[in-house]
């Protein structure tokens, strides 16, 4: 299926152009011709899919109130809950469990008119940046099927740009939302800390993680947005304190964008010039681009792996063989079952992150890391809060390169994780960071920008990512 | 700042995993790097180096402070209080109180 705004698409159906049924039936070929090679689905429910896509073309064949998203297929990442569907977060731990519940971002959507099609592939538990840490196979991008789709949420990421749906929720907690987004060309946003409920997303770090939109375009992640933004009374953080989201026009003159000139020599040479690049659009656009001082990325990414890691160790302690998923046999103690269920049901990463965070978490560790990574949290905020003093938003890579191939990931371990030092900052600081394509590099994989905000101003960065596509769309 | 020791398999035990002989090595080296990399949270932020906790009725305070602070806690209150790298201080009825 062609990539296709959905906004575009509702106004086919409404029109009776086209049936909510065709649509979906398009994005269930999709996905039989992309997942042999692509891999973004963990679990399809095409039948299901179907039916509810005829309910809702019988909807509008009657005239029928019907939701600002009917019809439009969507897929979920594999660590959303969804009520009597299985939910895995890409872990053999998680490999039987059916999820009682379904996530208030799902019902959101779902309560719209949405059709959920299927689960999509990720990092295990959403632990990795290129989806190749999952139990069931790495994700490939569409693009290029021999280069990563990013992570954790590649699956989704690759489902929308392969078409085989319009759209998908992901998860970010250090760029897990945005970095997909940006390997495949996308329009991804992690909201600020507390707009959309995190009830019925399998916790790895509570204090940073989001739900997440991955759509084709601007327009489309403003509109998903939406409709996953507000209070809930299942999730105390989600505080709802975002204001309508109409983009009207994409003038932005008179804004003032923040560049920490500082940290891009961390980026390679095609993304720092497509930062640039950007610079000057938007200064030819009225803003003003004034430069700006942030700690380094290496700082932001010692600090993110230190507080997600510490807040994993504890959140995955659940998971020990007793009341959820992989349970070993042949134990004969409980403290054998605990070991042995964890040993055999996590994979090397996650149980990489939970050492690491244990330590962290240690008499030693406490006082030496974690501490000191809460301190350099503050300091990220404070540095962000001086900057919004002057500025609307701040401009920064999603990550150092494009997608790269699978096999020139690196094997060290901390030049993988210092990838993530540009997403680390809005993470650690809660705040709402929007990524958007806006170059390419010599292979022709996208290149993204981030553009972040003011906490709860995902309406600014909207206006603002609205201004550059519409720049990047003309000849 | 000095690499810390890292009981690898105390770590494990806490986290309930038991890793083989090769993890076990491969997780110890790698959890060395990340400490050296995440020194630098040391050096840019500005954290309580004294950590004066309570245990029953003795105040227990860490000894090596960085060097930016104006006084260590040693200086405080004596040499004469200082056990593997901990100051431990008894309180006094009152100040139990």
């Amino acid at each position: 299926m062609k990539q296709t705004d959905i906004l575009e698409l509702s106004a086919l159906l409404r029109k009776k152009e086209l049936s909510a049924y065709e649509l979906t039936l398009a994005c269930i070929e999709s996905i039989e011709k992309s997942e042999p090679v692509v891999n973004a689905f963990i679990s399809a429910s095409c039948e299901r899919a179907l039916e509810r896509a005829a309910a809702c073309d019988r909807k509008i064949k009657h005239g029928e109130p019907i939701g600002l998203i009917e019809g439009i297929p969507f897929a979920v990442k594999d660590n959303i809950c969804v009520e009597g569907v299985r939910t895995t977060c890409g872990s053999k731990m998680l490999d039987d469990f059916v999820s009682p519940y379904t996530a208030t971002a799902v019902k959101n959507l779902l309560s719209e008119g949405a059709i959920l099609l299927g689960k999509t592939n990720m990092d295990e538990f959403g632990m990795g940046s290129a989806t190749d840490t999952s139990c069931f196979g790495a994700t490939k991008n569409p693009l290029d099927t021999e280069r990563t789709a990013g992570g954790s949420s590649g699956g989704s990421a690759a489902a929308v740009a392969s078409g085989e749906c319009v759209f998908a929720l992901g998860s970010d907690t250090g760029g897990s939302a945005r970095l997909p987004a940006a390997f495949c060309g996308l329009v991804g946003i992690k909201p600020t800390y507390g707009s959309v409920s995190r009830y019925g997303l399998i916790a790895f770090s509570s204090s940073l993680e989001q739900i997440c939109p991955l759509t084709s375009s601007v327009k489309d992640s403003a509109l998903i947005f939406q409709i996953l933004a507000g209070k809930d009374t299942h999730d105390k953080t989600a505080v709802g304190l975002n204001s309508e989201l109409v983009i009207e026009n994409a003038d932005i003159r008179g804004m003032k964008i923040g560049l920490p000139l500082s940290v891009l020599g961390q980026a390679l040479p095609e993304v720092r010039d497509c930062i640039l690049k950007t610079a000057s659009t938007l200064e030819s656009l009225g803003a003003q681009v004034i430069e700006v001082e942030l700690p380094s990325t290496d700082m932001a990414t010692a600090a993110y792996y230190v507080i997600s890691s510490a807040e994993a160790a504890s959140n995955l302690a659940r998971f020990d063989g007793v009341r959820y998923g992989y349970a070993a046999s042949s134990v004969t103690d409980i403290d054998g079952l605990f070991t042995v269920s964890r040993v055999h049901g996590f994979g090397q990463e996650v149980k990489r992150r939970i050492l690491l965070g244990t330590y962290c978490l240690s008499f030693e560790g406490r006082s030496s890391y974690y501490k000191q990574a809460l301190n350099a949290k503050r300091q990220i905020e404070q540095a962000f809060s001086n900057i919004f003093k002057e500025c609307d938003s701040v401009l920064l890579p999603v990550a150092p390169t494009a997608a790269y191939r699978f096999e020139d990931k690196s094997s060290q371990l901390l030049d993988i994780w210092r990838q993530d030092g540009f997403c680390a900052y809005a993470s650690l600081a809660g705040l709402p960071a929007l990524t958007l394509p806006m170059g390419a590099d010599g292979n022709g994989m996208p290149i993204g920008i981030q553009l972040l905000g003011k906490p709860f101003s995902e309406k600014t960065l909207y206006k603002t990512a609205y201004a550059l596509e519409e720049t990047r769309c003309k000849p | 700042m000095p690499l810390p020791y890292i009981n690898i398999e105390e770590i494990e035990g806490s986290a309930k995993l038991s890793l083989s002989r090769e993890e076990r090595q491969e997780f110890s080296e790698e959890l060395l790097r990340f400490a050296e990399f995440a020194n630098i949270l040391g050096e840019f932020c500005d954290s309580d180096p004294l950590e004066i906790r309570r245990e029953d009725n003795t105040l227990v305070a860490r000894e090596d402070i960085p060097a930016e602070r104006h006084c260590s806690a040693r200086e405080i209150l004596g040499d004469e209080r200082v056990v593997n790298g901990y100051i431990r201080v008894p309180l006094t009825v009152e100040e139990e109180q």
